[in-house]
């Protein structure tokens, strides 16, 4: 088979309707003298004819209702079966979890729609920072932990995610407009960073918990009566979901 | 709020997003919870959609995506399927038609192939995506898309001689 020659690419691009004008004229000569080309150009419509006889049946199957029930529904009520995938990743790991997770999320709050924005805002002013990154670094978390609970308004415990191989380099004040919220700033092995964004909860309602690619960063977010919390980073969300579990236990050591 | 254009644009690709995810895996019922975990994370980002782009190369890109994090994980652990143990236990299947082509042989020799093997083969052989398109799907620059392209074709062919040869021997 000679399909992997440079040569064959123009093959494989006029076999797939990629070449237009004197390229394609060419190729089109080549095959009026060359068998060789016409056989490999054969085998490739072979192929496409035997994918689309495999696969083409589907589109004319009904489509499940499930599916059309999803396409149909408003986000936020629909998102639930989306965000019960993330949570049962969780659910898996803690017990105790149903708390959270079966809530009434009719009443999302403005403050949910802007919570990842939150975190990624944080993680690209304060992500990249090489000496500054935090204002209190880790080896005062206790003193870290304290103010920024007397800060904020809510007392919290700083999450440990050295189980999943993210070491706390400390924290910082932020404001979010006139109230203060706190920025935790984890880094791996590797030097990849993870922000964590927690402030009070104000509206007093909790929302479902949210995972989001924004380019090339993921955020995860959820709003508890409390509290709402949001993290963001480079991290894929296979591995932000353990991460976001981790910190959601962490956090709820508190008291 | 869903915006009901977006929804209703969002309902009429579904039958091609079906389509895709059959492609990338065989089993039906995982492919349908593929389709819906991606209907469902785009109508949390249609705020990110880009009006001016095609809607399915948007849709594809958020379905392929999902898949890999999910193939990435099911790695993690250990699922993926054991090529030499397949290649053993060669089922004695009914002998090849057409050409070695047959349903059975094209989903099978599919599943041995490299997953970004798989997934260029069926954005481009099977969903007619453009080079362009399918190297913003899978984010490679198309330099790759025709390298990998152009492999999985001949790994693809290798497959199917060797599946239908061996197919042959056991009927025989």
């Amino acid at each position: 088979m000679m399909f992997e020659t440079i040569e064959n690419w123009a093959l494989h691009a006029f076999a797939d309707g990629e070449l237009q004008g004197e390229e394609k004229a060419k190729i089109e000569a080549l095959l009026a003298t060359d068998a060789e080309a016409r056989r490999l150009l054969e085998v490739i419509r072979q192929q496409k004819a035997a994918l689309h006889k495999t696969f083409d049946g589907v589109l004319n199957e009904d489509v499940p209702q499930a599916l059309l029930r999803s396409a149909r529904h408003a986000p936020l009520a629909r998102s639930w079966r989306g965000w019960a995938v993330a949570a049962s990743v969780a659910a898996m790991l803690v017990g105790g979890v149903a708390g959270w997770t079966l809530r009434d999320f009719a009443g999302t709050s403005a403050v949910a729609e802007a919570l990842p924005q939150r975190a990624l805002d944080a993680f690209t002013v304060y992500g990249g920072e090489q000496r500054h990154p935090v204002e209190v670094n880790a080896d005062e978390k206790d003193h870290l932990q304290k103010w920024l609970s007397k800060r904020i308004g809510v007392a919290f415990t700083v999450p440990d995610l050295s189980a999943q191989g993210y070491a706390l380099i400390g924290g910082r004040l932020l404001p979010q407009g006139a109230s203060p919220a706190g920025l935790l700033m984890y880094e791996d092995a590797s030097k990849k960073r993870l922000v964590v964004y927690v402030a009070a909860n104000a509206a007093q309602k909790d929302a479902p918990f949210k995972v989001e690619q924004h380019g090339p960063l993921v955020t995860c977010s959820w709003v508890e009566p409390s509290m709402i919390y949001a993290m963001a980073g480079p991290q894929s969300e296979a591995e932000m979901l353990p991460l976001a579990q981790a910190a959601h236990q962490g956090f709820d050591q508190k008291g | 709020m869903v915006h009901q254009d977006f929804a209703s644009e969002l309902v009429k690709e579904i039958p091609r997003l079906r389509r895709f995810a059959r492609g990338l895996v065989s089993d039906a019922a995982l492919a349908d919870d593929l389709v819906q975990d991606c209907v469902e994370r785009a109508l949390v980002k249609q705020h990110l959609y880009d009006t001016a782009r095609p809607l399915r190369a948007w849709l594809f890109a958020i379905l392929r995506n999902i898949h890999v994090s999910q193939w990435r994980r099911n790695q993690h652990f250990g699922v993926m399927a054991d090529v030499d143990g397949l290649e053993a236990d060669e089922p004695a299947v009914a002998p090849a038609q057409e050409q070695n082509l047959s349903v059975t042989l094209i989903t099978d020799a599919l599943d041995l192939l490299p997953q970004p093997q798989r997934e260029v083969l069926i954005l481009i052989s099977l969903e007619e995506m453009s080079y362009k398109e399918a190297a913003e799907i899978m984010g490679v620059p198309i330099g790759t898309v025709m390298s990998r392209l152009s492999r999985a074709r001949s790994n693809l062919q290798d497959l199917l001689e060797k599946r239908g040869t061996t197919v042959l021997r056991v009927v025989k």
